[in-house]
């Protein structure tokens, strides 16, 4: 095998030289039966690590990619974003609370007004989308409160405030019959808020069933969309602050 | 729709596409399947975080793949990788089924890829797993072409001598039949 280095017939094996220079080497091989058997060698090799990864151990799916890094967000961080947005507010002429700042118990988390600006539609509605990727429901209990606190101030103050919640991914299992703690309390919130919306994530709902054989029954409060993730985006292009949990 | 939402919404069906094969590849590289799991799904967010990176969809294969190498890299040189290749579970997983012979020989395959060095692995993989040329190794790991080439030559020569020449020896009898 004196004309043939390992690399050439690597090579060879792997198909890469041109399709004529390929013809004509393997032509020349067939004189040299150490360096044929060689190359069969390699590609036998080559067969053998092929195969032995065609079955691999399937991918988690309860980590599915977008759910990898959740972002536990502290609910004081929730607070202290959605504070910024009604400081904000506060700070361009739109007053939200009746106390002066320096008693005001979410000021206090931004005393400086350095909150993102708030997401004011043309109307000068305060729009914000939370993004609900987390299944705990202590999690989801806390957001609430957060919510429903921050929804009470608005119409106190009579300012325009949407909210929507997206659940998505495992967070879907707030919006989930089976799953969630607060149905009674989602039922409440509906009737009492039709400013603020709760959104399924059809893709989500499709995945259970297709892939854990799952058949989702959603709280009756649940809108949906196709997607979550798509949703959220559109939300954000829209100009809405965009919060995940 | 702004060309910022398409971009990740094309991107998205990508990364959905080509999850397994990212696993599959992944797991060749960590033999374990929980590493898999975070390296691809680290490697997926990445690839959304920095999809405005991504210039041309045709080489977003390898552009994904390119993430991955980097981040497994950098987790092996932060691990000072010497991997204990006895505890790795080789195991094909649906062995119910298997016969005994044909999981000893799969897990003789995977153990002896498992222990070929860091490096060669990588380049093994890509070509014969991704089905990579040599130019597409080559620009993944930016390395030279010569260097691919080498170190896929080393690495099929290791597992040359584990695979076949020691089955033949164990045997008594040649592994391949030559057909006429």
């Amino acid at each position: 095998m004196k004309h043939y280095s390992e690399e050439m017939l690597n090579a060879l094996a792997d198909d890469e030289y041109p399709v004529e220079q390929q013809v004509e080497l393997l032509s020349r091989l067939q004189s040299d039966k150490a360096a044929t058997d060689e190359l069969c060698k390699l590609r036998s090799v080559k067969q053998l690590v092929k195969t032995a990864y065609q079955e691999t151990p399937e991918p988690n799916d309860k980590r599915h990619w977008w759910n990898y890094r959740t972002n536990k967000l502290p609910l004081f961080a929730v607070a202290s974003i959605m504070l910024a947005v009604a400081v904000s507010v506060f700070l361009t002429g739109q007053y939200l609370f009746q106390e002066p700042i320096e008693n005001r118990r979410l000021a206090m988390l931004d005393p400086d007004g350095r909150g993102q600006q708030p997401a004011l539609g043309e109307s000068q509605e305060t729009r914000i989308v939370l993004h609900l990727l987390d299944a705990d429901m202590q999690v989801a209990g806390d957001l609430l409160d957060e919510i429903e606190r921050l929804l009470a101030e608005h119409r106190t103050s009579g300012n325009s405030l949407r909210v929507e919640i997206v659940a998505h991914s495992e967070g879907l299992a707030l919006l989930r019959q089976r799953l969630s703690t607060h149905k009674t309390r989602i039922t409440r919130l509906a009737n009492e808020y039709p400013n603020l919306a709760f959104v399924a994530c059809l893709n989500t709902v499709r995945r259970l069933r297709v892939e854990q054989g799952i058949e989702v029954t959603l709280l009756p409060e649940a809108s949906t969309t196709k997607s979550g993730v798509a949703h959220v985006v559109q939300r954000q292009m829209e100009g809405w602050a965009y919060i995940k949990v | 729709m702004t060309l910022a939402i398409w971009r990740r919404r094309r991107l998205e069906k990508i990364l959905l596409h080509e999850y397994a094969m990212l696993h599959r590849l992944a797991w060749s590289w960590c033999h374990n399947r929980h590493t898999a799991d975070e390296l691809v799904q680290e490697t997926c967010l990445l690839a959304m975080e920095h999809v405005e990176q991504l210039k041309d969809n045709n080489k977003a294969r390898q552009w994904i793949v390119k993430i991955m190498v980097n981040l497994h890299h950098n987790r092996m040189r932060s691990l000072r990788e010497s991997v204990d290749v006895e505890t790795l579970n080789l195991a094909s997983p649906d062995s119910v089924e298997s016969l005994a012979l044909q999981e000893d020989r799969i897990s003789q395959i995977r153990h002896a890829v498992a222990s070929l060095k860091y490096d060669q692995r990588i380049v093994l993989t890509l070509v014969d797993l991704m089905g990579y040329s040599y130019i597409q190794v080559a620009e993944t790991l930016d390395i030279p072409i010569g260097t691919v080439m080498s170190r896929l030559t080393r690495a099929r020569s290791k597992l040359k001598d584990k695979l076949l020449n020691h089955n033949a020896e164990a045997t008594g009898r040649p592994n391949l039949r030559r057909v006429k």
